[in-house]
């Protein structure tokens, strides 16, 4: 009971994680049972995004306040901003965006690419075709 | 000056491909692409020569990016292991980069050019990046830059599957990739640092929960797709059977060879020994992979019918070796797991440079199309024999002295049952080698001759006849082909069509005895098979070398992180 109890009531401080499980699965599916090319890679891009919330989720500090050096004097800084939030995670996620952008570019390139040579963006309909006509690069 | 240079070797050994590689494009040319490829490759092999002598030296290189000190800025580290990894996959892309330059891949053209070395550039970049850095969030961002240049550099083969090869592994990459991203994302909320050594010690000293066991399985799974360890090999045999060939040289001893070499720094420096191997049952589960993986993939290999594909296989059972070493988790486990890296890269290198020259020059892949081969391209036939020999591991070849030590090492550990997979696998191994040899040696000359135009007519008559056709050995080879059944006519036309260059029209244009074997893929091959050759026999220096690296891995000297 009271176990069923404690578990209730750390839900709202842990929404952020049990939201990023909860993504980060849909997106696992979408990318595995999507036969659609496209679909997958917007199953990827929904489970990378889940992987981002949990760093962003961390890096944030109760009370804790922007990490932003105030522009007024320190002297007169209220002292209750002494508690700030911790910055690196958001340092880390903005490179891993990047990278879910390069790697997003990429895969849409590709699938440019498959659609030009197969017609098709379905991986059902691409199986039917096994033979298809080399692509001569310029 | 050279102190200077001394002291700044780690990060050039990154930033130099990094630097050059816009260049490529920029530059537009495609000889000024190809200079500067092979000089930064010539560039990077220097480097890691000289961090491998540095290291000799009793020195640790300890680099702080930015003079920020080691747990907050990014530190790269150079020890034992770090150098000898850094040496063969710079070994490795240095020929590759040569024989990049041969005609092996002449689909992708002249405007094509420059940007697929810039896509190689990168790709190497980042491996070396993945080797020489110290902080486990730069691994991850290194990892990405290696994984979406090859991504690209895979896309460029000319069958279109290559396309598709290239979309599945980008999908399952980017999962295994960001599944790591998420085992850094733990072990940072855990710890509060990023620094591998850092990490290190605050897990041993505050021990595991759950936390850092989930950050272990997600890194198992997310650098078991990367190194193709045998459940997770998905991606490796269509990746390395449609891309081009030079791009299959430079993966085959690069790639999973880093990932392999992160995974070891992981499971050995970051959660330590005592918790992968102790706590977590890691090493019963990488040695039931492995086993796995040894017996089936030479089995699947054995029915390929694909001759690149067919090597693909064999690249995932020798991996399993490698993994088995790492599981074995002791000292002379480890050494072994590197050595056999080591060995492995130069053979399956030359391999796949044997087996680019061939399907260059006879304009297919597929092994029943290829009988009597050897007869006209006996170079590269023997070196890819030699090759084959070594994945056996016949005595004498490199493939022996690193399945002996692993062997050793199980014994040493008790685990001598270990023996038995590893001779089984090395049998069936055997039985695809043999296989090929079969068909590369004694099977009738066939696509060859009628796509030549020309030549040993009686040998091919005299090979097929003896029941029904007789009357061959008077006709023309021409003749011979088209006699051969329907569907294999159309068969070898497809496939013909599909490996030759553009302009080779099959039934107007009888080319002549194929194009000369290139001095510069020749001259890459016979320095890998000279390796091959001398490290077979003489195995001090390689084996010397892996235990040093294996011994700094294992029992690191104790470190300060202040300084």
């Amino acid at each position: 009971m009271s176990s069923v109890e404690a578990w209730f009531g750390a839900l709202p401080g842990l929404l952020n994680y049990w939201v990023a499980i909860i993504l980060l699965v849909c997106g696992l599916i979408i990318v595995m049972d999507s036969r659609n090319l496209i679909k997958k890679l917007i199953g990827l891009n929904i489970f990378q995004s889940a992987v981002f919330l949990l760093f962003i989720t961390m890096g944030k500090v109760s009370q804790g306040h922007p990490p932003i050096l105030p522009s007024i004097p320190r002297s007169i800084m209220p002292a209750a901003i002494s508690n700030f939030s911790n910055p690196l995670p958001h340092a880390l996620i903005l490179t891993a965006i990047v990278v879910g952008v390069a790697t997003t570019a990429v895969g849409l390139a590709l699938i440019v690419r498959i659609r030009r040579a197969y017609g098709t963006i379905h991986e059902d309909q691409i199986a039917d075709k096994p033979e298809v006509e080399p692509e001569i690069m310029p | 000056m050279t102190d200077i240079l001394s002291r700044h070797l780690p990060i050039l050994q990154v930033v130099v491909a990094l630097l050059i590689a816009p260049f490529c494009v920029v530059l537009g040319s495609r000889n000024l692409a190809r200079i500067l490829m092979v000089s930064t490759a010539v560039i990077m092999f220097a480097i890691s020569v000289m961090l491998l002598v540095g290291v000799f030296n009793g020195e640790v290189y300890s680099y702080q990016l930015g003079g920020w000190a080691a747990p907050w800025g990014i530190e790269y580290r150079v020890d034992y292991l770090t150098a000898f990894v850094l040496f063969t996959i710079n070994l490795i892309h240095l020929l590759a980069s040569i024989f990049c330059l041969g005609r092996t891949d002449d689909n992708i053209g002249r405007a094509a050019r420059p940007v697929f070395y810039t896509a190689w550039l990168l790709c190497i970049a980042g491996l070396n990046g993945m080797v020489v850095t110290n902080d486990a969030f730069n691994v991850f961002v290194f990892l990405e830059i290696s994984s979406l240049s090859t991504y690209v550099l895979i896309s460029c083969g000319r069958d279109p599957k290559a396309i598709l090869a290239a979309y599945r592994y980008l999908i399952v990459g980017a999962v295994g990739a960001t599944f790591i991203l998420l085992s850094i994302g733990l072990l940072y909320m855990q710890t509060g640092t990023l620094n591998i050594s850092d990490l290190s010690r605050i897990i041993a000293e505050r021990g595991s929960d759950r936390t850092i066991i989930m950050a272990l399985s997600f890194f198992i799974i997310g650098i078991g797709i990367k190194c193709a360890i045998f459940p997770l090999h998905d991606w490796l045999p269509n990746a390395y059977s449609f891309a081009p060939n030079s791009v299959t040289v430079l993966l085959s001893g690069t790639a999973t060879k880093v990932a392999l070499y992160v995974m070891l720094r992981f499971l050995h420096d970051l959660f330590g020994a005592n918790f992968s191997f102790t706590e977590m049952p890691l090493d019963i589960v990488l040695i039931l992979c492995a086993i796995l993986g040894m017996l089936l993939a030479p089995i699947v290999a054995l029915r390929e019918s694909n001759l690149k594909r067919m090597f693909a296989w064999s690249s995932v059972a020798q991996i399993s070796y490698i993994v088995m070493g790492i599981g074995i988790g002791t000292t002379a486990g480890t050494a072994a797991a590197l050595l056999h890296l080591f060995n492995h890269s130069i053979i399956k290198v030359a391999i796949f440079m044997a087996v680019g020259i061939v399907i260059a020059r006879t304009g297919t892949a597929r092994i029943k199309l290829l009988g009597g081969v050897a007869q006209r391209h006996r170079f590269a036939c023997y070196a890819m024999l030699f090759g084959g020999l070594g994945l056996i591991g016949i005595p004498g070849t490199v493939g022996f002295v690193s399945k002996w030590v692993l062997v050793t090492a199980a014994v040493e550990k008790g685990w001598w049952w270990l023996a038995i997979p590893v001779l089984a696998g090395s049998l069936a191994s055997a039985a695809y080698i043999w296989r090929i040899v079969e068909t590369l040696w004694t099977k009738p000359i066939a696509t060859d001759d009628a796509m030549d135009g020309g030549g040993s007519a009686p040998l091919d008559a005299k090979a097929e006849g003896g029941s029904a056709d007789i009357a061959g050995s008077k006709k023309s080879p021409g003749a011979i082909f088209r006699e051969r059944s329907e569907f294999d006519r159309t068969r070898i036309k497809d496939d013909t069509r599909k490996y030759l260059p553009a302009a080779v029209d099959l039934e107007h244009t009888p080319t002549t005895g194929g194009t000369p074997i290139h001095i510069v893929e020749w001259l890459p091959l016979m320095v890998l098979t000279g390796l091959a050759l001398w490290f077979g026999l003489n195995a001090s220096f390689t084996s010397d070398l892996a235990l040093r690296a294996a011994a700094s891995l294992i029992n690191p000297e104790p470190m300060n992180l202040s300084q």
